[in-house]
């Protein structure tokens, strides 16, 4: 039977691409992906067709390269392909295999420059040892939306504005999302507005109607006049799940007119340990949800499983996800004989 | 075999372990003296949050132990359960006022995962707690340590799809009877019954 297991699908790059992850439940021995758009004759060089099987090394595919029509061999950059199981807990390699932080900007978004990492365009990332910004360390962030470069990422929902730039530090390359949704998400800003606009570091695709609490430890010595809100329970009345830097908030029915400008505490940025603001989904109120089109489904306050098996393809033009706007097809199969 | 019955039941574990990873409101510790944050778990850090889940009405599981008349034992509190890496078991037995199992007034009334209590929490511990790798300040581990009380959280069982064991002998598998197959199959779901009542207590090593 496993020599008939075969798996196949497609996808479109957005006009930003970004690595490309879906489900192959049965599991893969082989994978071929071709990108349509790319078979076409071009004046650009771009992959067009991309070749895995099981132990090829370090994430690499055999390619071909189409040049205006001319047909040539290659294979990947390393991580083009990786295998997708978030009940896996692991993190990737220091600097992502970078030369390691040297400059992390205080502006908005801030902008890393990391020499030799190569962040996949909407990676979650955490840093470490940052030496002039601490408050940033241990949080994760969705990175390289705005900006991704070989040397240099973007944390696309950080406001670093204010801070002090830092010249070294580390980060590393979180592979997965927390494997339930919907999961506690850190507070990077919050307006002060008769609506709260709260933005979050991470992509959090939560919906209107969803019930959140707010958490705040340490109380106003760290959080000012936003410690009042430790605690509190609010409605998510809007969301902005797009991509991008000024995106990625959630609108609540709190009332937050006069607390001031939002600030990581200066407890944080003197370096010593603090507990990030957070937000916590925890339920839905059902009048909310229900005025909404599409409507929240009554079950999305549950813990909903996301996890499964699949792959990663990594964007870029030698790359098997492709550039912006490119359809993209592929083919997975599991042999029924031989191996590694 | 065995192994496999095992992974069945762990499996289960480990679902609900990630389920309170992604889900449960969570606490850094602070007190601590390694330089990290979030730091070592501290006493402080303990009563911080039992303070915060009295607060929150959480209830909690486990009755006190009552003292007795014997050499190194104490009373153990009522208590709150805190579910706990085991590579955390040096931090644990370090910690002021950390009561071993052993010096409880009854052994037998300690649980088999259990290593001690401290203030209102008593602390099971696994080799699969729960940790994210690197995503301390300076790059260290962090270990969750879920503390929760009374009905907090629920393992939900499905109607005649409970976790099954499934051997099937060499007979089945072919004219030649040549491989036998063993698996396991279960469906379950897991959720936060009241997110006020679980916190996840951060912590890194010592060192």
């Amino acid at each position: 039977m496993e020599g008939t297991t075969l798996s196949q699908g497609t996808f479109t790059q957005p006009a930003t691409a970004i690595a490309q992850t879906f489900a192959i439940p049965a599991g893969f021995d082989y994978l071929e992906v071709t990108n349509y758009t790319q078979s076409a004759a071009g004046a650009a060089a771009n992959g067009f067709k991309f070749y895995w099987q099981l132990g090829y090394p370090n994430g690499i595919m055999t390619s071909l390269i189409n040049t205006a029509g001319v047909v040539t061999a290659d294979v990947t950059a390393a991580n083009a392909l990786t295998i997708y199981d978030p009940s896996v807990e692991t993190i990737g390699a220091l600097d992502n295999g970078g030369a390691g932080v040297t400059g992390f900007t205080a502006a908005n978004p801030a902008v890393v420059t990391d020499v030799g990492s190569n962040v996949p365009a909407n990676s979650i990332v955490i840093f470490s040892s940052l030496n002039n910004q601490p408050q940033y360390n241990g949080i994760p962030f969705t990175a390289g939306i705005g900006t991704h470069t070989a040397n240099t990422f973007s944390v696309d929902y950080l406001n670093a504005t204010g801070s002090t730039p830092s010249t070294a530090g580390h980060f590393r390359i979180i592979p997965y999302n927390p494997l339930f949704y919907p999961s506690v998400r850190v507070i990077t800003n919050i307006t002060a507005a008769t609506q709260a606009v709260v933005t979050l570091s991470v992509q959090h695709n939560y919906q209107i109607g969803q019930e959140i609490r707010f958490s705040f430890p340490g109380g106003s010595a760290y959080w000012a006049n936003y410690a009042a809100l430790d605690g509190v329970q609010a409605t998510v009345v809007a969301v902005d799940n797009a991509l991008g830097n000024g995106h990625n908030t959630i609108t609540v029915n709190v009332n937050t007119t006069g607390f001031g400008a939002f600030a990581f505490p200066a407890q944080a940025i003197a370096g010593l340990p603090y507990t990030p603001a957070s937000v916590n989904p925890f339920g839905e109120n059902t009048a909310t949800a229900y005025q909404n089109i599409p409507q929240l489904s009554s079950f999305m306050s549950a813990r909903t499983n996301t996890g499964f098996i699949g792959v990663t393809l990594a964007p870029g033009a030698l790359l098997p996800a492709g550039v912006a706007n490119d359809v993209v097809y592929w083919v997975a199969g599991k042999s029924s004989y031989g191996g590694s | 075999m065995v192994t496999k019955v095992t992974d069945s039941r762990q499996t289960e574990d480990e679902l609900t372990r990630n389920m309170l990873a992604s889900s449960a409101s969570f606490i850094n510790c602070v007190n601590g003296f390694n330089g990290d944050s979030p730091t070592e778990i501290t006493f402080p850090d303990v009563q911080n949050i039992v303070a915060t889940l009295i607060d929150n009405n959480a209830y909690t599981i486990l009755d006190e132990i009552p003292g007795e008349d014997r050499f190194g034992t104490a009373p153990v509190r009522e208590a709150f359960y805190a579910l706990s890496s085991s590579k955390l078991i040096p931090e644990l037995e370090n910690m002021d006022r950390f009561i071993p199992k052993s010096q409880y007034p009854s052994s037998m009334r300690g649980l088999p995962s259990e290593w001690g209590s401290c203030s209102n929490l008593r602390f099971l511990v696994s080799s699969i707690g729960s940790f994210f790798p690197n995503a301390s300040a300076l790059g260290s581990n962090v270990y969750n340590t879920f503390c929760v009380g009374l009905e907090a959280y629920a393992y939900i069982y499905q109607d005649g799809y409970n976790a099954e064991f499934i051997y099937r002998p060499p007979i089945f598998s072919g004219p030649l009877a040549q491989n036998a197959t063993c698996g396991y199959k279960m469906a379950s779901a897991q959720q936060i019954l009241n997110d006020l009542w679980v916190l996840n207590l951060r912590s890194t090593k010592a060192s």
